[in-house]
């Protein structure tokens, strides 16, 4: 099975926002009953992951505007796309997941990782953006004037 | 005879840069396309007028700094400046944007 | 009129060669070199309209440089969109 096959908004979403197939099955997850809050530990206890791990990724879908809530006693995340583009993207991606999930963790996983984890001992405060497979979203994040978006991508990565 | 020469090379270079900026446009949109971002789809219209302003003045052999076409252009750029507006606007933190 | 727009085209020429060149430096992706190169070329050209038209005589005829820093900026772009745009 190749890349190609998979729908171009599909890719482009999974280009501009999956860095790890953890990420994906949390926002699977809230996209299967979006009318649902939930919290950390619900994700947690689905996916079978570290509680403090789910809460890093709900935080980051909501860094990325997919998700909307709030780690405060009681309240939840739920799934918050921010335009129908973006669902309608996610709504296909969920298929390919179930179609094709050989396929989608493949590309998942073909994006570069970020620079700031291959040289730790490097010291540059500059440098704030990953290097991205897709040119084209670098392209149009270059427009973007205020940086403050990329610390989702730390937020991703297991801490411990 | 040294004008003439000046003529086809203007001529020439003119219909290049219009025929690639047309193309550029094609990439654009298809960019807008992929990504849903509207930056892409403001880029494409501005490269096409800027074909536009570079196929008329080869059409009318007329030179820009003495023809009213800078209107052309001013619309041009002022699309890019929009869209990068636009891109800052609401958009902090997300990825593709726009429907 | 037409000097302001050439000043604010070159400006905004200048802005984009310089986000796009910023962001080549800091992600390495290729296609925004080309991209900023051609449009710091269209800057040069829109500055160069405006020497045409507000400074330089009728004895001066910048139009060729002016045609070649456009084209060659639309060269580089159109390289970068074919070879390095993913």
């Amino acid at each position: 099975m190749s890349e190609g096959e998979l729908p171009e908004d599909v890719r482009g979403f999974i280009a501009g926002h999956l860095t790890s197939v953890v990420q994906l099955e949390t926002l699977l997850l809230l996209q299967s009953a979006p009318d649902r809050d939930w919290t950390a530990a619900d994700v947690a206890a689905a996916l079978r992951i570290d509680p403090a791990w789910a809460l890093s990724q709900l935080d980051g879908l909501c860094e990325q505007r997919l998700a909307a809530g709030t780690a405060e006693a009681g309240a939840g995340y739920r799934f918050a796309p921010h335009d129908m583009a973006t669902r309608a993207a996610i709504d296909a991606l969920s298929k390919a997941y179930l179609e094709r999930r050989v396929t989608v963790i493949t590309l998942i996983f073909s994006q570069p990782a970020e620079p700031a984890r291959q040289e730790p001992a490097r010291q540059e405060p500059a440098r704030t953006e990953p290097p991205r497979a897709d040119s084209v979203q670098a392209f149009a994040d270059a427009f973007r004037l205020r940086k403050d978006k990329d610390t989702e991508r730390d937020r991703d990565r297991p801490h411990g | 005879m040294m004008f003439a020469m000046i003529q086809a090379t203007t001529n020439f270079m003119l219909g290049a840069i219009a025929v690639a900026s047309v193309v550029a446009g094609l990439f654009f949109l298809r960019f807008w396309r992929r990504t849903r971002d509207r930056l892409f789809l403001m880029f494409a219209a501005a490269f096409w007028l800027m074909a536009v302003n570079w196929a008329a003045l080869a059409f009318t052999q007329a030179d820009e700094i003495r023809t009213a076409f800078y209107v052309v252009r001013l619309v041009a750029f002022v699309l890019i400046l929009v869209a990068i507006i636009d891109k800052n606007r609401s958009r902090g933190g997300a990825g593709p944007s726009g429907p | 009129m037409a000097e302001a727009v050439y000043i604010l085209c070159a400006a905004t020429s200048l802005a984009c060669a310089v986000l796009l060149l910023r962001a080549f430096g800091r992600s390495r992706a290729r296609f925004l070199l080309w991209s900023g190169l051609c449009f710091a070329l269209l800057a040069v050209n829109n500055v160069l309209l405006y020497f045409d038209l507000a400074v330089f005589g009728d004895e001066v005829d910048l139009r060729v440089l002016r045609h070649a820093t456009a084209l060659a900026g639309l060269l580089l772009l159109l390289f970068g969109l074919i070879w390095d745009a993913e």
